[in-house]
């Protein structure tokens, strides 16, 4: 269960015309540990920006921030301070409902990506050699629908 | 009653062939990591979801097609989630039959008709990978051999319903337009060529060039073709109405704009995709896109001039000019010539020795794009270089196998011969 902050995204923009994301996990206990909670996100790259003197475009993953509900009798030590953060209750209800922010040690401060891109500096290599290339083969093919066509 | 026994043959191979991926597919599906369906098919599946709750299928992102697939696809939503490639399968197996008759009208023989189907189409394993995997290339493939079938039986009115419904759900049968005028004109006429001076002598000293351009271009402005582009107009009006009542603006825009104006950056089979990503936000942009658009506009004007007689063959290297050189390209598109292959197979006179050598090298140029592009996409190492360069190798394969298939093509006998009756 996610929910998405903002909820209409454009799957096809590239990355320097998209917005940042927030991502909100509702998550259930893990039956075989008690206090376990697992996610697994998978993580699609958009394209970005070619890139000038470096292969590779990073993109910023900040580590999770866990939320705490202080319902369904689950009490636990955070729950004695006031509630501060409003979120939605579930993913299927927007209502807001009051979350605890807890505090926890992050096994990361922040996951990197490394999303491989095009390089600048092939940038007149590539024109050249792409359209003279286009260029021969239709030319090759003109003279083959001049030769063998019926004019 | 043998060839009857033939076509049933390679049908049936060719329909247990493709339900056998189908199954395939699903399990693959479920088991593996790497999905065998499709995204299309999930954007198709969800956007019948939306027809069946009344709202427009356009509220699903990215579907960009008309508005009667989804409408086709709701069984994918009520019955069964397989309905669709079901159809498609269904669509694959139609378009070999409307085939084997176009090539059967032509006098071809009911053993090399079939065989002809078999080997380009029905045991092809693009079109089956295509088609079990969810993507609807089959039923605009049907339509355009519908189309080309009923011009060539004299039934203009039919043609122009099924041309007018082919270009609604994909824009590039609008290509053949040339094709089927020229085609169309030249009916009545005597079996000159195109640019032949009026009165049919070639007579090359008293007429321009440009005077020959205006005789063909008023020859084309006869009876039958002035019905074909007012029944397919119409059909393709009243389509786009009708919608636009129903959806609005969001219909026009996502079903016919996109593909006029879209630019994908993406890593694709096209020569042109490095260029365009590198150069997507320079003021460039706009000039290389026309330098990308040249090339393919003339290519097609002067196939068309020159091999309008023989309307599959035209609209064969139309399509396979047009793919080609494309600024976007995915294997899905290469169907769209595959299609018109069996009713051109007849009249191309190559040794299969080295009808196997080109078909072989296509395979190669695709494996050289394909195995990079695995690398950028599934690993993460940056193979744009390569990908580039294995695209600009492709484009080269292409264009001699296309050189390939223009200097061995002959007429059949049998069009000349009819021609002559006439």
């Amino acid at each position: 269960q996610a929910v998405l902050f903002p909820d209409a995204i454009d799957v096809e923009a590239p990355e320097y015309s998209s917005r940042a994301l927030l991502v909100l996990l509702f998550l259930e206990q893990d039956r075989s540990c008690s206090r376990c909670f697992r996610a697994a996100v998978p993580v699609h790259a958009r394209y970005h920006r070619p890139g000038e003197g470096t292969q590779e475009a990073l993109a910023v993953l900040q580590s999770p921030e866990v939320l705490l509900c202080c319902c369904h009798g689950h009490l636990s030590a955070e729950c004695w301070e006031p509630a501060e953060v409003d979120a939605p209750c579930s993913s299927d209800n927007t209502s807001p409902c009051q979350w605890h922010s807890t505090k926890h040690r992050p096994e990361y401060e922040e996951s990197m990506l490394r999303v491989p891109v095009g390089l600048r500096e092939h940038n007149s290599l590539v024109c050249a050699l792409t359209l003279l290339t286009t260029g021969l083969c239709s030319g090759l093919i003109l003279a083959a629908a001049c030769k063998y066509g019926h004019f | 009653a043998e060839g009857m026994a033939g076509v049933g043959a390679a049908l049936l191979a060719g329909l247990l062939a493709r339900l056998a991926l189908v199954l395939y597919g699903l399990h693959q599906d479920r088991t593996m990591r790497v999905r065998y369906t499709d995204v299309d098919y999930r954007v198709f599946t969800d956007a019948a979801r939306l027809v069946t709750e009344g709202r427009s299928p356009y509220g699903r992102a990215t579907y960009r097609y008309t508005p009667l697939l989804a409408w086709l696809l709701t069984p994918n939503v009520l019955l069964v989630e397989a309905f669709g490639k079901l159809l498609f399968v269904a669509g694959d197996l139609a378009a070999a039959v409307v085939a084997y008759r176009a090539l059967r009208r032509r006098g071809i023989t009911a053993r090399r008709a079939c065989g002809c189907c078999a080997a380009a189409w029905l045991l092809n394993p693009l079109p089956m990978a295509v088609s079990s995997r969810g993507n609807a290339e089959a039923l605009v493939a049907l339509l355009v051999l519908a189309t080309l079938y009923w011009v060539e039986a004299g039934s203009v009115g039919k043609a122009a319903v099924c041309y007018g419904l082919a270009v609604h759900m994909k824009i590039y049968p609008l290509t053949y337009a040339l094709p089927i005028a020229l085609r169309l004109s030249a009916r009545l006429g005597r079996g000159e060529g195109a640019l032949d001076a009026p009165g049919g002598k070639k007579t090359p000293a008293k007429f321009t060039f440009m005077a020959r351009l205006w005789h063909l271009f008023v020859k084309m402005l006869n009876r039958d073709v002035l019905l074909f582009g007012t029944v397919a107009g119409s059909v393709l009006v009243a389509l786009t109405v009708i919608f636009y009542h129903l959806y609005g603006w969001e219909f026009l825009e996502h079903a016919y704009l996109y593909h006029l104006t879209r630019r994908d950056i993406r890593h694709n089979f096209s020569p042109y995709f490095y260029m365009l990503y590198l150069t997507a936000e320079s003021k460039w942009s706009f000039a290389l896109g026309l330098a990308a658009f040249l090339p393919q506009l003339l290519l097609l004007l002067v196939v068309s001039i020159a091999f309008y007689r023989d309307l599959a063959f035209s609209c064969f290297l139309h399509t396979a000019i047009f793919v080609t050189f494309n600024k976007v390209c995915t294997s899905q598109y290469f169907v769209w010539y595959l299609c018109l292959l069996p009713l051109v197979m007849p009249s191309i006179k190559m040794s299969w020795q080295r009808g196997v050598l080109l078909l072989f090298l296509w395979f190669i140029g695709q494996g050289l794009w394909l195995t990079p592009a695995y690398f950028l996409e599934f690993k993460g190492y940056n193979t744009f270089l390569f990908i580039w360069l294995a695209g600009l190798l492709f484009l080269l394969i292409n264009s001699l196998i296309i050189v390939q298939i223009i200097s061995h093509y002959q007429e059949e006998a049998q069009v000349a011969k009819k021609l002559k009756q006439r």
